[in-house]
């Protein structure tokens, strides 16, 4: 029942690893009455120390690297990175480019990846429900 | 009887409250034309914390976070015994006092600006809920919470309204926010309490506002017990509705800006009601 | 009864003594033997004396006149000595209006003395309940500075005449409290003054110089107004004795009271006579100590107590006194947030503090006087713990300021710990000062108005305290290991904590000792008998269950504490992925500019409620 009740509520942290913003708009879209993620307790707390679910976009330039990882250690356990669009799924936008590493798995362990560029509402909330999945099966565990 | 009332509110204060805050965050959604979460959604949310990683920066932290809990805890305890309302006041305060601390004790820059302004709003409200539970006491001529036995509908009107800013403080709403500003400082005094921490404190916030509720539905009464509960109940829910009205409708203040409104609004109020009593009595 | 008495003059006597010792040892350190040799035997009369008091159900000690050399030339020769010093130092230092409040104080000595030929009836000394808690105050506490003074006075030049004022003044403390004679009482008033100007002097660096003879004027023109409130009470009554004039209530002319009120906001340092205690700030740590918690401020608080059964049904006299302590109790604790130096913030609460002394002195019941007496102790105490701690690290860091006490806790543990305990006396509920308030909240809704003066500083108090123990608590990932703290500084903190903590946990057997009945052995036992059970505090609307809160605040900051256990992993701050270090400082809320508008103002408030105060009794007593 615990577990059950623990993932009615992810909150979720966004962060732009160097996005052109195409995807994080599509995040932010989440949040208005079209698509109201709230309704699945979901919160954007931009705040890694409270965060369930780590939305990531961008193809993670170098300086961005390091700051990614940061943020990834500062959130607790159990958690679930989602990389949001195809920059943040491989890099293939800005394949073989001297500033990115390539993908946000590069630099921390991705649990799922949304592709599209940008990627659509539609597929991040896919997304978060099936990482919801993930989430409830890290919490009990598994 | 008045004992198993006075257990019973002991125990369901603050699960009410956390249903209270289910409802504002329906009340806010629909608002903004949205559906909204699950009426219990504050409950997920707290059951979700206490299944997170424990993880902190420094222990000094951490036990600020169990103290402001076991203030806000005694505070409601005292108040749902029917003690003292001024101890409970004033406990209560220690738990605010404790949570600032809490927030002070972590080198990182939203942590101690909100551990700022989280004293700044204790400048604000303090008063304003002292006075009004000080002019509650001179009307009532008591200040243990089971001997309020009077309505002030009609006698502390003004003292009433005064509970607006007040809960806006405590609610962590719009215009007053300040401590807590998400989209500023990242949920301020909150910003390091991770987990389980930041449960303890959710809690403590909830029996926080519990105290406030409570201290609210004590200028309702009515001699048949329903309508006592009901009309205290009604009135509850009468000034969630503003303050999420107000939460929805304004931005946010500054710092002096929140001192000087809030306290010019809360005192100058009470001045009023206070005053008008006196001339009626002297009259 | 005479033993008791005696134990008295040894208090007076002793510390006087030891001062003059320590006068003539000029130019050579101070023996630390002697001056632990000396604290001991008074802290040994002291408690000797309580134990005598408390335990064998006396309420009075006396020691008659009779049979003794006739001191009372001695008493004039040094009052008319002290006010021809006075003279001097303002003659020296070119301060005309000292010069003038002296000679004046010189005349009016002598004319006083001319009145009072004859009738003298009565005691030397007379010690009741509240002169025992006074001589408890001055000499536990006193005793603790000294010898923290020890360590932290070590390499200073003048250390022979800073520990004979310090005796001395502990001294004419013990003497002013005991006095029986209003005149004997003068004398040892003037004496206080005479040791805190050259106490606050000390450095004779201009500044402190200067901040000397502020505190010098504004003393005087107090005394000044207590010799005029006992010429005309000489004239009236031509007896002058406190004993004799409790059970002759019926003469005094309440006209007269405002004169005596006056020369106690001057010692207790209320608006608008605040300054001088605030500028006192440059003298050594341990001399603030000794002003602020053991000595001098209560003296003026001492007074109003001891005179409380004059006025306490005086309605006009009463308002007057909520008035000036509730503004003085507002305008410090709105100074107070904008001070970042720890000594002004601990002025200007003392200022608060003492203002709301002299408020449950104005309720004028019962309740008011048990708050007043929890107030003073717990104060005193709190106070002694806070400026020895300020002290201690300035002692070692060479600063006193609250910013520079960022990660206090990480470096000096046991200094940041002890001001902990120190604030959290003087703020946290069930402590004695927190009681004191809170009666004096429930109090005050029969003068519903004065409520508004006390609100806006409940919060401030909280919020100026808040922020500096947040300076101490930040943490420190890097910095200097923690330092051991040096044990004569340690062992006063200690002693002080113990006995504030001692204090809480009896607050209920104290009140019934000291407040119940006899307090005023001249009024006869059983003002009220307080029949609570011994867990809860009776306050005038409510209760204050004193005990379970206590259990609360130990379980929250001890047990709980350490049974929380380390996190596995230990989390660095947030800040937005960087790891840069942040710099961080306090925030002050308005400008200095504004403080002096703000302090200007509420002097010209309190200097026109003093006007009040002193011309609408004779107005009254005009149409009566």
């Amino acid at each position: 029942m615990r577990s059950d009740a623990a993932v009615r509520s992810p909150w979720i942290l966004h962060f732009d690893t160097g996005s052109c913003n195409g995807c994080d708009l599509e995040v932010w879209a989440l949040l208005t009455p079209r698509y109201d993620v709230e309704r699945f307790g979901m919160v954007n707390k931009a705040n890694p120390k409270h965060a369930d679910v780590l939305l990531i976009t961008g193809p993670v330039s170098l300086k961005a690297a390091p700051r990614l990882k940061a943020l990834y250690e500062q959130t607790p356990e159990p958690k679930v990175v989602i990389a949001c669009g195809d920059c943040a799924s491989n890099g293939v936008p800005f394949y073989d480019c001297y500033n990115v590493c390539g993908g946000i798995d590069q630099v921390v362990p991705v649990d799922l990846y949304v592709p599209g560029c940008s990627c659509r509402p539609e597929a991040i909330m896919d997304a978060v429900v099936q990482g919801i999945e993930l989430w409830r099966k890290k919490v009990s565990g598994q | 009887m008045t004992d198993v009332v006075s257990l019973l509110l002991l125990a369901f204060g603050p699960l009410a409250i956390g249903l209270l805050l289910g409802v504002d965050r329906r009340i806010t959604a629909r608002m903004q034309n949205r559906v909204g979460p699950p009426l219990l959604q504050p409950f997920y949310d707290l059951a979700k914390l206490f299944r997170k990683d424990r993880r902190s920066t420094n222990r000094t932290q951490v036990s600020f976070a169990v103290a402001a809990l076991l203030l806000q805890m005694a505070a409601w305890c005292v108040f749902a015994l029917g003690g003292d309302l001024l101890v409970a006041f004033f406990v209560s305060g220690a738990g605010s006092l404790a949570l600032a601390l809490g927030a002070f004790s972590v080198r990182s820059a939203y942590s101690q600006i909100g551990a700022q302004r989280e004293l700044l709003q204790m400048l604000s409200y303090e008063p304003i809920l002292l006075l009004a539970l000080l002019v509650l006491g001179w009307q009532s001529g008591t200040f243990m919470a089971d001997a309020q036995d009077e309505s002030m509908l009609f006698l502390l009107p003004l003292v009433i309204i005064t509970f607006v800013p007040v809960l806006a403080i405590k609610m962590q709403k719009s215009p007053f926010d300040l401590a807590t500003a998400h989209q500023e400082i990242v949920s301020g005094v909150y910003v390091e309490f991770a987990g389980p921490y930041y449960g303890l404190l959710k809690l403590a916030n909830w029996f926080e506002l519990a105290l406030v509720f409570g201290f609210l539905s004590l200028f309702f009464w009515d001699q048949n017990v329903y309508v006592s509960i009901v009309g205290k109940s009604l009135l509850a829910f009468l000034f969630l509705f503003v303050t999420v009205l107000l939460d929805n409708s304004t931005a946010r203040l500054t710092r002096e800006q929140m001192v000087k409104y809030a306290l010019t609004f809360g005192l100058g109020l009470i001045a009023v009601n206070v005053l008008a009593i006196i001339v009626e009595a002297a009259l | 009864m005479i033993e008791g008495g005696w134990l008295v003059l040894g208090l007076i006597l002793v510390p006087a003594v030891a001062a003059l010792v320590c006068l003539a040892s000029m130019g050579r350190p101070v023996s630390r033997t002697f001056i632990w040799g000396t604290v001991v035997i008074f802290w040994a009369l002291v408690l000797i004396l309580a134990g005598l008091m408390l335990f064998q159900d006396v309420w009075r000690f006396n020691v008659p006149e009779a049979g003794l050399p006739d001191l009372n030339l001695l008493i004039l020769v040094i009052d008319l000595a002290l006010s021809l010093a006075f003279a001097y130092i303002g003659l020296r230092r070119k301060n005309w209006p000292i010069l003038i409040m002296a000679l004046l104080t010189f005349v009016l000595c002598l004319f006083l003395e001319s009145q009072l030929h004859g009738g003298n009836v009565g005691y030397w000394v007379t010690v009741d309940r509240l002169s025992l808690l006074m001589l408890l105050i001055t000499n536990l506490v006193g005793g603790a500075i000294c010898i923290f003074s020890l360590k932290y006075m070590e390499h200073d030049a003048h250390q022979g005449r800073f520990f004979a004022l310090m005796l001395l003044f502990i001294a004419s403390m013990n003497g002013a409290v005991v006095s029986s004679n209003m005149l004997w009482l003068f004398c040892f008033w003037e004496a206080t003054t005479f040791c805190s100007f050259a106490l606050i002097a000390h450095d004779m660096s201009e500044k402190a110089l200067k901040a000397a003879e502020r505190a010098l004027a504004l003393t005087l023109l107090g005394a000044l107004a207590f010799l005029l409130g006992l010429i005309a009470l000489a004239d009236i009554t031509s007896n002058i004795d406190l004993f004799y004039l409790m059970s002759h209530q019926d003469l005094i002319p309440f006209f007269l009271l405002p004169l005596l009120m006056v020369a106690a906001f001057t010692k207790s340092a209320q608006v608008p006579f605040q300054s001088w205690l605030v500028g006192a700030m440059v003298a050594p740590t341990p001399v603030s100590a000794l002003l602020h918690s053991a000595t001098m401020v209560n003296l003026g608080v001492y007074l109003l107590m001891r005179i409380w059964p004059w006025y306490y049904l005086n309605e006009s006299l009463t308002t007057m006194l909520l008035l000036v302590g509730g503004l003085t109790f507002l305008a410090s604790s709105i100074m107070a947030l904008r001070q970042s130096d720890a000594k002004r913030v601990l002025a200007y609460s003392t200022i608060g503090t003492l203002g709301l002394i002299f408020m449950t002195l104005g309720i004028g019941s019962i309740y008011g006087l048990t708050a007043a007496f929890l107030l003073l102790v717990s104060h005193a105490v709190a106070k002694a713990i806070l400026f020895l701690s300020v002290g201690a690290i300035k002692h070692t860091s060479g600063s006193q300021d609250v910013e520079d006490m960022e990660g206090l806790l990480s470096d000096r543990r046991f200094l940041a710990y002890s001001i902990y305990l120190g604030v959290f006396l003087m703020i946290l509920p069930p402590f004695g000062v927190f009681a004191g308030k809170l009666i004096l909240l429930e109090a005050v809704t029969s003068q519903v108005l004065v409520a508004f003066l006390l609100v806006i500083g409940m919060a401030s108090m909280t919020v100026y305290y808040g922020k500096w123990l947040g300076r101490t608590l930040v943490d420190r990932a890097v910095g200097p290991r923690p330092e051991r703290t040096d044990p004569t500084f340690a062992m006063p903190l200690l002693f002080l904590a113990g006995m504030g903590l001692l204090l809480v946990v009896l607050t209920v057997p104290f009140i019934q000792m000291f407040v119940t009945s006899g307090t005023f052995t001249f009024m006869g036992r059983s003002i009220l008998p307080l029949d609570s059970p011994w867990w809860e505090l009776p306050t005038p609307g409510g209760m204050l269950p004193l005990y379970i809160l206590l259990v609360v605040i130990a379980a929250s900051f001890l047990l709980l504490t350490s049974w929380v256990r380390r996190p596995e992993e230990a989390t660095t701050a947030y800040a937005c992925g960087e790891t840069m270090q942040i710099e961080i400082a306090g925030h002050y809320l308005y400008s200095e500019r504004t403080e002096t508008n703000v302090r200007t103002a509420f002097e010209l408030i309190g200097i026109g409620l003093l006007l009040v105060l002193m011309i609408v009794p004779w107005m009254l007593e005009g149409i009566a």
